[in-house]
């Protein structure tokens, strides 16, 4: 177990290093890492936790307009960072205690994690008057807060974490995150997270407070959610209620689709994959890119439902163990997916 | 006395704003159970129906009331034929693929329309109660929401084809067994769905302008609207716009559009966690 | 009531909008008993397995573990206080290996060294090992009713509810069964919810007679088959 998790740090850190190189432009790769980032923190709640949360973008801008308020106000990035994970871990605990512990079913989840963002998308939209503020920042409206003090080293308050040093501080914190669901996972809770994806009525006959461990789970894939909102706005230096937007939540589930959900590489494999060429569509102009992602989840839910990094772990095990554990592997899993 | 008419005429047009985005909705989610992410976009795609056969020299009422839900009929048929029908009985994948569908439509409206919002002007004028100027095409849209409510509620009630349809859905295999093609059924609920999300894009099409992604501004509130009221198509449907749409306008006046519009998502999560049992049994009875 | 009833009941009653699925139910069973639930189809005795398990409030009554008041409790609190529950159904966590369906249970009330001890334990007990790190799903029924036994097992529960545990069984399984639920009964009282007739007598020494919501009768399970009025509870007379 020790010997796989420290390889697989090895080949996350000569990934790291090596991909500047393959990828020679630095600010999209950044931003690639972050989506990576935010594609794990839904992959670990819908894959594991089995819960689909239509509004993981709720998060993700949470964490990015408190880390620049904070900043705003305090001065003190790092400070202002901390408060970025805080605050949408908080606000996921009070979502999904409000989910769990009143037992809405899967497509209520849906719903209601759909309009807390349109909730928030909407509310942030409408805060250009110069009445709405918190602190010294003002919200801004569509136009958004720019001007905030981003992360600096924290031994030299002069020198900024910016397009290099900004990248390589993005894929240690993704490696971490990577790294830390791993170990989760193998852990009893993590474990017990499994148990209760799989059977929710057995795990709560056994004693587990289902509704405890969903809503920390979920509280666990908010505050990822957030540390990569936080990133984004270091990276984008401006925050904008766009970050709430639908699409910007489809998007993250189509990273987890496409790339697979029921592990954590796939999604950050599906983030980078599409990532990328939404930065390649973004450069012509002849079919658009919406249109593109839309069709492309399309394709994956009807031809895919198991995502692309699964599927070729299942093609190699496949081979390894015969065909007919491969059947009855797939049936099972796939009804964890579309469980209700 | 003036000002109470216009407010009743307010809320009842916030109503039936409400009952024409979300009938062709809950027409699909009640009987079939599957929600149309693409809604919104149907919705769209009828009035850019509208505007195109309008400015083609097409009547305007004939651009809204026939171009609009036929265009959107014929898309909904082939979105029926190649999508959703390898879908039934997964709702999260329905939901899944039809929110890529709304997102290629998005994208291809930006590529065949550009990004650009256009629009009809009202062909009916307003007049005034008192001292307010009301719009006479709030009235035409009042009035349109009711013939299509009353209109659905006969064809379910009523017609042959709605018992063949209720029966159909509610017990597939009986319905097979006398003889009924459950396929087809689907298909024609599908695009009957569709063609009611075509009229309501039509007939919303002059009094907001149409950009690619306008759709957004009506799924959600269509959504919730549905999904609050539960799998029963008529009385669901009028309950939660009737309770959104009085909610909506309430704030709105109070304070403002926004507020009126948070105020409504902010009542339908609360209803939905004050009544999770009632609408969520329905699911979880047919499915496993 | 005693101090050495592990679980009793008052009064206890659940209502369905206008039906009453369960009536007055008074009901106690001592520390190590075994006891069987029986009764005709729609005699209310899964509603009451359901009320005993915290899956269903009752609409009036009481229920008391170890003399504590439990009523309305959830599952999970009924689990942790020692109660080991099977539904009809096997619920097993598909896609999980019987050993960590066990694992999982034991954890529960256990460090994860202990819990590994005891699922070892658990699968020597129950003959298991061979499939243990076999998929759940892949699993025959008989085999997936031995792991649920095992998650029951492996809480080590003081007491121990069973619905129907023969349903679908062939008939060597079943007479593992009885040397599963014997075992069990070493360590903690059960409540067995069953049908099969045969399958009651030879497990137990105590039954109680569920009929039309009431509890028609408890007595030795000698004495419940040679009584008339059960007999035609059985045959579809009116008692």
């Amino acid at each position: 177990m020790l010997r796989e998790a420290s390889l697989s740090a090895i080949i996350g850190l000569i990934l790291m290093l090596v991909a500047p190189f393959v990828f020679d432009d630095i600010y999209t790769l950044t931003v690639l890492v972050i989506y990576g980032l935010l594609a794990l923190s839904l992959g670990f709640i819908w894959g594991f936790g089995g819960i689909l949360c239509f509004g993981q973008a709720a998060f993700f801008g949470l964490g990015a307009y408190a880390f620049a308020i904070a900043s705003i106000n305090f001065a003190e990035p790092w400070a202002a960072a901390l408060i970025a994970l805080i605050v949408p871990a908080l606000f996921a605990a009070a979502l999904g205690a409000m989910l769990f512990y009143g037992r809405l079913s899967d497509v209520y989840l849906a719903v209601v994690t759909l309009v807390a963002t349109l909730i928030l998308f909407k509310f942030m939209n409408s805060t250009a008057g110069s009445a709405y503020k918190i602190g010294n920042a003002r919200l801004g409206g569509y136009n958004g807060i720019p001007g905030f003090d981003t992360l600096t080293l924290p031994w030299d308050r002069s020198e900024y974490l910016i397009d290099e040093s900004l990248y390589y501080f993005c894929a240690l914190i993704l490696l971490a995150a990577f790294l830390g669901l791993r170990w989760l996972l193998t852990a009893p809770f993590g474990r017990i997270l499994v148990g209760i994806r799989e059977n929710e009525l057995r795990a709560e006959l056994v004693g587990y407070d289902v509704r405890l461990i969903k809503t920390l789970a979920f509280a666990i894939g908010g505050m990822l959610a957030g540390m990569a909102g936080m990133l984004f706005a270091n990276w984008a230096e401006i925050v904008t209620p766009n970050l709430f937007s639908l699409s910007q939540s489809a998007e993250v589930i189509i990273w987890v689709i496409v790339g697979g959900a029921g592990s954590l590489l796939g999604p950050i494999v599906g983030a980078f994959a599409l990532g990328a060429l939404k930065f390649f569509l973004g450069q012509q102009t002849l079919v658009d890119n919406l249109f593109v992602l839309g069709s492309l989840l399309v394709l994956a839910v009807l031809f895919l439902p198991r995502g692309i990094v699964p599927t070729i772990a299942l093609l190699f095990k496949g081979r390894r163990k015969g065909i007919r554990k491969k059947g009855a592997r797939r049936t099972s899993r796939r009804r964890v997916r579309h469980a209700r | 006395m003036d000002f109470a008419a216009v407010v009743v005429m307010e809320i009842c047009y916030a109503i039936a704003v409400l009952v024409l985005i979300s009938t062709g909705l809950a027409v699909i989610f009640g009987m079939m159970r599957v929600i149309n992410l693409a809604h919104g976009e149907f919705l769209t795609l009828g009035g850019y129906a509208a505007i195109m056969s309008n400015q083609a020299g097409l009547n305007i009422y004939l651009s809204i009331l026939v171009a609009a839900p036929l265009a959107a009929a014929i898309f909904g048929f082939l979105v029926e034929r190649l999508i959703v029908r390898f879908l039934y009985g997964r709702l999260i994948n329905t939901m899944l693929a039809t929110w890529g569908l709304s997102l290629a439509m998005i994208g291809g409206f930006s590529m065949i329309f550009g990004n650009t919002t256009t629009g009809i002007t009202t062909p009916i004028s307003g007049f005034a109660v008192g001292k307010y100027q009301i719009s006479g095409y709030n009235l035409f849209v009042i009035a349109i929401a009711a013939l299509v409510i009353g209109g659905v509620y006969l064809i379910l009630k009523i017609s042959r084809a709605g018992l063949v349809a209720r029966g159909a859905m509610q017990n597939p295999e009986m319905a097979q067994a006398f003889g009924y093609n459950t396929s087809r059924v689907y298909m024609f609920t599908f695009v009957a769905g569709s063609a009611l999300a075509g009229l309501a894009g039509g007939v919303m099409a002059p009094l907001v302008g149409i950009n690619p992604a306008a759709g957004a501004a009506y799924i959600a509130k269509a959504f919730i609207t549905v999904i609050s009221g539960g799998t029963a198509v008529i009385s669901g449907t009028l309950a939660s716009a009737g309770l959104f749409g009085f909610v909506s306008q309430t704030f709105t006046f109070l304070a403002t559009p926004v507020v009126g519009e948070i105020a409504l998502l902010f009542a339908a999560v609360v209803l939905l966690r004050l009544l999770p049992t009632g609408i969520t049994g329905r699911f979880l009875k047919d499915k496993v | 009531m005693r101090a050495d009833a592990i679980l009793e009941t008052r009064g206890v009653t659940v209502r369905f909008g206008g039906v009453t699925a369960l009536e007055n139910v008074d009901f106690r069973l001592d520390n190590g008993e075994l006891r069987c639930l029986i009764g005709p189809n729609g005699a209310g005795k899964s509603t009451f397995f359901k009320c005993l398990t915290g899956l269903l409030v009752p609409s009036e009554g009481s229920i008391y573990l170890q003399g504590e008041d439990f009523t309305g409790a959830h599952p999970h609190a009924i689990a942790r206080r020692g109660v080991g529950i099977k539904t009809q159904v096997p619920s097993v966590m598909n896609t999980l290996s019987a050993s960590e369906n066990i694992w999982l249970s034991a954890r529960q009330a256990q460090t994860s060294r202990e819990a590994n001890r005891t699922t070892e334990e658990v699968l020597q007990r129950l003959e298991l090992q061979d499939i243990a790190t076999d998929e759940v799903a892949t699993l025959a029924h008989g085999k997936r009713q031995l792991v649920e036994l095992g998650i029951v097992m492996a809480g080590r529960p003081s007491l121990v509810l069973l619905d129907e545990p023969a349903a679908g069984l062939t008939g060597e399984e079943v007479e593992r069964m009885v040397s599963v639920i014997h075992e069990l009964n070493r360590d903690a009282a059960l409540v067995i919810v069953e049908h099969d007739m045969h399958f009651v007598r030879s497990i137990a020494q105590a039954v109680t007679v569920f009929h039309q919501g009431r509890v028609l009768t408890e007595a030795p399970v000698e004495a419940v088959m040679a009584d008339p009025s059960v007999r035609d509870v059985y045959l579809g007379k009116r008692a």
